[in-house]
């Protein structure tokens, strides 16, 4: 009984962020594959970055960048009346800059598959830019959607160093699973960390088992 | 206890009576268990609630300055709760306890032969830096003679995780607070009584809580007898 918090907050945390990121990721993705910008290769380098930066660099400079003594975290302390750090916001805020190359980079493999002489078929045949994307790019891209989705989604429930250094331990607001099975193995509560560590374990397996099934048939490949 | 603790949580987002607050406590590690204590007894005992977050001393002052939104503040030193009143951050400060280091090992120790003992083995210890029960450690090896360079010293970032390293026998000696021995099971404890100087436990109330109902019956509790008697209960010394 005592982890339904942990656990609640985690897929809250998890669906909002999947939910945002794959909304900023999408048109992302797209410019990346169809540019021909020399902004590209450094827009793909900073989009890349949370996948090999430590969590305490990401949750040091997220922490002063919220801080309410920094003009971001002073200016959303002063419209919504809330501080971001230590709050679920924060903690939203946090998992989007982390999960950001999860959503991205699976989204952008999908669109580099979708053959070029079929869209411009479909220009020849009179679509728009917009309807070629609506109607043949995006279906043909949407196993790499559903890859972007989950994987972003199991990333954020994975989260740990960042959630810990701008959300602290904050029973029902902030602690996350992943912080609940810190703070369990730290007060000795080994049955806690076991049924949160097993739950995990499996949920990340059958995530990523859902993954491979799903592009050993459509040949997208992960990343 | 801590399904009571889970419970409120969800209790919190419900509609409750207009006099029933909130107390968000940050807790010292190792004063949690008495902290989830004294928080069982004032929830018994009034119509607030209480959520008990936990961390190094050091951890719990850094995330206070940087807008936390806790409302009492329970360290492990005085120095902390000291900064917060001098920077206007804490509306009041106390002593509540005064904390007790032990020497925890497998094996019976020799207090006279420490030095022997601990050759070439782990000995583990919070961060000095962060956590005064690490400093206290620090003072009791040397005024036991110890030399760090004769053993492998162990630094984690609290008392909590020195728990962990003893109880997972990744270590054979742990410096730990009197509190969290029924924590341990099956340990050999050598006190190290006057060894180290007063591990004095302030507790400050937050500024940004003076408003909060809760955090003030909280703070009037933490000075009662019932509270004394708790405290005294899990192992520490009671300021005078």
């Amino acid at each position: 009984m005592t982890v339904w918090p942990a656990i609640w907050l985690t897929l809250k945390l998890a669906f909002v962020t999947t939910a945002i990121l794959l909304a900023v990721a999408l048109p992302l993705a797209w410019w990346l594959t169809t540019t021909r910008s020399k902004l590209r290769p450094v827009v793909e380098a900073i989009t890349t970055l949370p996948l090999v930066l430590p969590p305490t660099v990401l949750g040091f400079y997220l922490l002063i960048l919220m801080s309410p003594t920094a003009p971001f975290g002073a200016l959303w302390l002063r419209v919504t009346g809330d501080t971001l750090t230590f709050s679920f916001t924060g903690l939203v805020i946090a998992s989007l800059v982390y999960s950001l190359p999860f959503a991205v980079q699976p989204l952008q493999t999908a669109f580099a598959s979708v053959p070029q002489p079929t869209m411009d078929a479909a220009r020849t045949l009179g679509a728009t830019p917009r309807d070629a994307f609506l109607t043949v790019a995006l279906p043909l891209a949407r196993r790499g959607f559903l890859t972007a989705g989950v994987l972003t989604f199991a990333h954020t429930v994975g989260e740990f160093g960042v959630v810990l250094m701008v959300g602290g331990n904050i029973p029902g607001r902030t602690r996350v699973i992943s912080i609940e099975i810190f703070t369990a193995v730290e007060t000795l509560d080994y049955a806690t960390a076991h049924v949160l560590s097993l739950g995990l374990l499996a949920f990340s397996f059958c995530v990523l088992l859902l993954v491979y099934v799903f592009n050993r048939r459509g040949g997208v490949r992960v990343a | 206890m801590k399904i009571l603790a889970s419970l409120l949580v969800v209790l919190a987002a419900l509609p409750r009576p207009a006099l029933a607050e909130e107390v968000l406590l940050a807790v010292a590690s190792n004063f949690l268990t008495a902290a989830e204590n004294l928080a069982e007894v004032f929830e018994a005992t009034s119509d607030h609630s209480v959520v008990v977050a936990h961390g190094s001393t050091g951890a719990l002052y850094a995330q206070i300055v940087s807008g936390a939104p806790y409302d009492v503040f329970l360290s492990a030193d005085a120095e902390r709760p000291r900064l917060l009143a001098a920077s206007g951050l804490a509306a009041d400060v106390r002593t509540y306890a005064l904390g007790r280091l032990v020497l925890v090992s497998k094996a019976a120790l020799d207090p006279g032969a420490v030095a022997e003992a601990f050759a070439g083995r782990r000995v583990a210890l919070a961060d000095p830096l962060v956590a005064p029960y690490g400093a206290a450690a620090i003072s009791a090896m040397e005024s036991l003679r110890l030399d760090t360079a004769t053993f492998q010293p162990l630094l984690v970032t609290n008392v909590g995780q020195v728990a962990t390293l003893f109880v997972t026998g990744n270590t054979d000696f742990a410096f730990l607070a009197e509190a969290q021995l029924p924590l341990l099971g099956a340990a050999e404890v050598t006190a190290l009584d006057g060894r180290y100087p007063a591990i004095r436990q302030d507790a400050a109330l937050l500024a940004r809580s003076q408003a909060n109902p809760a955090a003030a019956a909280f703070w009037a509790f933490l000075s009662s007898e019932a509270a004394a008697e708790i405290i005294a209960a899990k192992g520490y010394d009671l300021a005078e």
